[in-house]
């Protein structure tokens, strides 16, 4: 039988004196909030990166191979599809799907407007199943439509500011010598929430980009890989450039080509980790406070098991099982209010944020079991080892005062 | 069998025991008497190897304990020796039966072989309907027969007493001197008390006087 166990029971479920049992409440209190704030916290940064990032990736795909001359000039340089990667990539473990596009940067004219934009073609095998899902207004189309006029997706943004709707029909001028102008018609409005991207970019059939810039339909801008797991997306760039890659083809992942999102993304983290290890203080803190409190009120009690024999070490193990129950009482309370609370936000989305500066409207929540099990057991780990710092306390009891000590 | 060899202890400045020794044998049964401050305590406190003497030694049964660690001690006085206080000095939250089984536990001995050890115990000192109350439903006789049971549970060598009926009224106090002296002849236990209780003080087979630190 497990003695010290057995003792930390009783006196755990036992009457406390008053004051041990507000301390109790105390550190209870303390460790609860601690795995609240720290599950909240680090569900709020993990949806907000993955959220943001599955926009970007959705929109973008992972990784991107182009010709790297296209970076020079204002206008795209052509890459041929005849690739040995194009479409037998996605036999590669890990690869989704490969996609071709087309850009050609224009200017919308309206009657009272005008409008810079770059007009992103999208071919055959566009993948539709992201686009679907921000459309405000309309829908999509498939490349290879002849209707006239020709069809185009623009942004909420780019309708807002020039007062269009889903069946106007716009004017773009593209920038050759001399200008080239093309009618359009709205087949719908999308919104992804990534605001300077949206105000940038509308969509249409690749076959007309390739017309505008004298290409022929073999021709394009280059091509967008969409991967299994974005976990891996630097290994699957590298895996990519060193593979298939040719003469002046390169490929780039996302992170590559917009670093200073990725890196703002990332810049959460470090919000994450001050809030965890600040949380972790607070219930150190706090649950010292209370071993040391429950070890002085219990003085006698130690004297006595003295007397009988019991080492220190015996005594230290029924404070800390006692500081372990303590511990243990917070992070279920603290995963019960902490899931609660992520559950509300992920629900009824109470937390709101200006989507221009954050690009997303509701405050996204992700729950990572992994995370939120590291969270439990690194609390109680990281305080049952400090916790044995004010234990030793234990053994200055001195069994003679401490019987005399009523 | 318990030895005290010339042991000395001082607090600060006051030299409390100077130079004692003392020889307790088997069975026998030894009261302590003096002033208050005399250093009686001190002197079962050293024997009970609670507190370590700053001079002089003390060997129970041939084992010099002035070498021992903490460790060491702490087990020896788990299997040998019993203390019984003025106050009764038992758990609240356990009841009698768990608290005369503590010290068995505490020496990792098996669980039912206490549980039935301590029952008997108890049985023998008329508290058979008591094995489930608390402390606080007992009364201060009872309260010491548990203290006692306790005690004797991982059946020491000896028994120390600080004043054990100091607290009790004149007829639990008698009761308890007879449980004392009935244990001693019905188990050979041996009992070192310290008492200001003259009547017991006389009942035992040796008293011994302390006074300014020297037994007389």
């Amino acid at each position: 039988m497990n003695t010290a166990w057995f003792i930390t029971r009783k006196i755990a479920l036992s009457h406390q004196p008053n004051f041990s049992r507000f301390i109790i409440r105390v550190a209870v209190a303390a460790i609860a909030l601690s795995i609240t704030v720290m599950i909240i916290a680090g569900s709020l940064v993990s949806g907000f990166q993955i959220e943001i990032s599955t926009k970007i990736f959705g929109f973008w795909g992972h990784v991107r191979i182009y010709d790297y001359n296209s970076t020079i000039g204002f206008q795209d340089k052509a890459v041929s599809i005849h690739q040995k990667f194009y479409p037998d990539i996605e036999k590669m473990p890990g690869v989704k799907h490969i996609q071709v596009y087309a850009n050609k940067p224009g200017i919308i004219k309206t009657k009272n407007e005008i409008e810079s934009i770059v007009v992103r073609g999208f071919g055959n095998d566009f993948d539709t199943s992201f686009l679907s899902k921000c459309m405000q207004s309309g829908k999509t189309f498939q490349a290879g439509d002849t209707s006239y006029p020709r069809k185009i997706l623009i942004s909420n943004s780019t309708a807002t500011r020039l007062n269009l709707k889903t069946g106007d029909d716009i004017i773009i001028y593209f920038v050759e010598q001399p200008p080239r102008v093309r009618k359009f018609k709205i087949a719908g409005i999308y919104k992804t929430g990534l605001e300077e991207f949206d105000k940038l970019y509308a969509l249409t059939d690749i076959a007309d980009i390739q017309q505008l810039n004298n290409w022929s339909a073999d021709s394009v801008s280059g091509f967008e890989i969409f991967i299994d797991d974005v976990k891996n997306i630097s290994a699957m760039g590298k895996k990519i450039n060193e593979n298939y890659i040719g003469q002046n083809l390169v490929a780039q992942t996302m992170k590559e080509i917009n670093p200073n999102i990725f890196d703002w993304l990332e810049l959460q983290n470090i919000n994450e980790y001050v809030i965890l290890i600040l949380m972790t203080i607070v219930a150190i803190i706090n649950m010292a406070t209370a071993l040391l409190i429950l070890i002085l009120e219990r003085t006698n009690m130690i004297g006595i098991l003295k007397t009988q024999g019991a080492t220190n070490s015996f005594i230290r193990r029924i404070f800390i099982y006692h500081a372990g129950i303590i511990v243990f009482q917070g992070i279920v309370i603290g995963n019960i209010i902490g899931l609660g609370l992520s559950y509300l936000q992920s629900r009824y989305g109470i937390i709101r944020l200006a989507e221009e500066s954050y690009y997303v409207k509701v405050a996204p929540v992700h729950f990572d079991p992994l995370f939120i099990a590291a969270v439990n057991i690194g609390v109680l780990v990281v305080c049952l080892i400090v916790l044995l710092i004010p234990s030793y306390l234990v053994s200055k009891v001195s069994p003679v005062k401490a019987i005399h000590f009523r | 069998m318990i030895q005290a060899v010339n042991v000395s202890k001082a607090y600060g400045d006051i030299q409390v025991l100077k130079g004692i020794s003392l020889r307790i044998d088997k069975g026998e049964v030894v009261s302590i008497v003096g002033a208050s401050g005399a250093g009686k305590s001190t002197l079962l406190h050293i024997i009970g190897l609670l507190d370590r003497p700053d001079g002089g030694e003390v060997i129970i049964d041939d084992n010099n304990l002035a070498n021992m660690s903490d460790k060491d001690l702490s087990s020896f006085r788990n299997k040998h020796i019993g203390f019984v206080f003025q106050f009764h000095h038992l758990l609240p939250e356990f009841t009698a039966l768990e608290n005369v089984c503590i010290p068995g536990w505490i020496g990792k001995r098996n669980d039912n072989e206490v549980k039935e050890q301590a029952k008997e115990l108890l049985d023998y000192l008329g508290l058979k309907e008591r094995f489930n109350h608390k402390p606080s439903q007992l009364s201060g006789g009872e309260q010491q027969r548990v203290a006692v049971a306790r005690a004797l549970i991982n059946h020491p060598k000896v028994v120390l007493a600080d004043e054990p009926s100091g607290n009790l009224d004149s007829d639990n106090a008698r009761e308890l001197h007879e449980l004392f002296f009935r244990l001693r002849k019905e188990f050979y236990q041996t009992f070192v008390i310290v008492t200001h209780n003259e009547e017991l003080a006389k009942l035992a087979d040796r008293e011994v006087i302390i006074r300014d630190g020297r037994l007389y």
